[in-house]
């Protein structure tokens, strides 16, 4: 009589399907990582406009204009203190001067427009003002929204609708210019 | 009568077994140094994929380097890649000991100014470095790729 000897075949096939599946599961969680999410982006009409700004003594008036096709919520400002510094490293948004703006205030680098955080919407203008205590020679303005990913609410900024606005102050230090 | 020498089927297998748990472990620990752990961002994307979404502005003026978030990945760190006449590379990280870099790096709308000492440079590449966590759920950097490396003029 043959002697039957080793693994059994259903315990061979036990096996080879065990193994299949450690392999599968490890290969997925290695190769999972690699699935691109979701890039987080504002939209093309994304707009502010500098209507119009004023130099006082210690500081600086900009009336904000929504000139674009979607709200916004706020916006990161930064401004020059040399004329001739390529990219503006001066943070405005920790001199926002609440009480002779319009509205609005200032938390981690931002300047929200509104005390509630609601929009500007498009067309509306809004008046904002920082304290200084240098002279500053332009501002870049970055216009930052709240927009909906995957069942959640993120800040975005926009970088790619930055604006930069060169600034005369001569009268920096003196009474209004 | 033949007379039967060698092993018995049951220290064969058990031989067997245990050669081949040897040489399992042997691999897995020699692959486990040569593949990198995955570091992950922001939901499970790998690091290496969030570089993509990467947006910054770099220049340099008069031995400062300028620096700016413009996008909406936090930069951990940045790195220079200073490029001699003679072709050598040297590699340093901005502000470092220095005060006004950021504890956490550039976050959005994050800017930076600072001393920088282009030695004899001719060409220098600022690159991103970001912050990711591995499976383990340790921080790890992870040094962007070259091609996410932007140019500054001396």
């Amino acid at each position: 009589m043959e002697s039957k000897k080793g693994v059994s075949e259903v315990v061979g096939y036990v096996l080879l399907i065990t193994f299949g599946i450690v392999l599968a599961v490890l290969v997925y969680g290695y190769l999972r990582t690699y699935i691109p999410s979701e890039e987080i982006s504002c939209p093309d009409g994304v707009s502010l406009f500098v209507q119009d700004y004023s130099c006082g003594a210690n500081s600086i008036n900009i009336t904000i204009k929504n000139n674009g096709k979607f709200n916004v919520e706020g916006y990161f400002i930064h401004a020059t203190r040399t004329p001739d510094q390529p990219i503006a490293t001066l943070d405005l948004s920790k001199s926002f001067n609440r009480v002779l703006s319009d509205d609005g205030f200032n938390t981690t680098g931002v300047v929200y427009f509104h005390i509630d955080t609601s929009s500007l919407v498009p067309n509306e203008e809004i008046f904002h003002s920082f304290d200084l205590d240098s002279v500053i020679y332009s501002l870049e303005i970055i216009p930052a929204r709240f927009q909906q990913s995957e069942n959640s609410l993120r800040f975005v900024s926009c970088g790619e609708a930055r604006i930069r606005e060169v600034i005369s102050c001569e009268g920096f230090g003196s009474e209004e210019s | 009568m033949i007379k039967k020498r060698g092993l018995s089927p049951v220290v064969a297998t058990v031989l067997l077994i245990a050669i081949v748990v040897i040489i399992a472990l042997i691999v897995f620990f020699w692959l486990r140094g040569t593949i990198q752990e995955a570091v992950t961002k922001f939901d499970g994307t790998n690091i290496q994929l969030v570089c993509n979404q990467v947006a910054f502005d770099a220049e340099y003026s008069a031995g400062q380097i300028f620096l700016s978030n413009t996008g909406n990945v936090p930069i951990y760190q940045f790195k220079v890649r200073r490029q001699e006449a003679s072709g050598a590379f040297s590699t340093v990280a901005v502000g470092v000991d220095d005060d006004l870099w950021p504890e956490g790096g550039l976050n959005q709308g994050g800017v930076y100014s600072g001393v920088l000492d282009s030695g004899s440079a001719t060409r220098m590449f600022v690159i991103p470095v970001l912050l990711g966590k591995t499976q383990s759920e340790k921080r790890e950097t992870y040094t962007c790729d070259d091609s996410f490396a932007k140019e500054i003029t001396i």
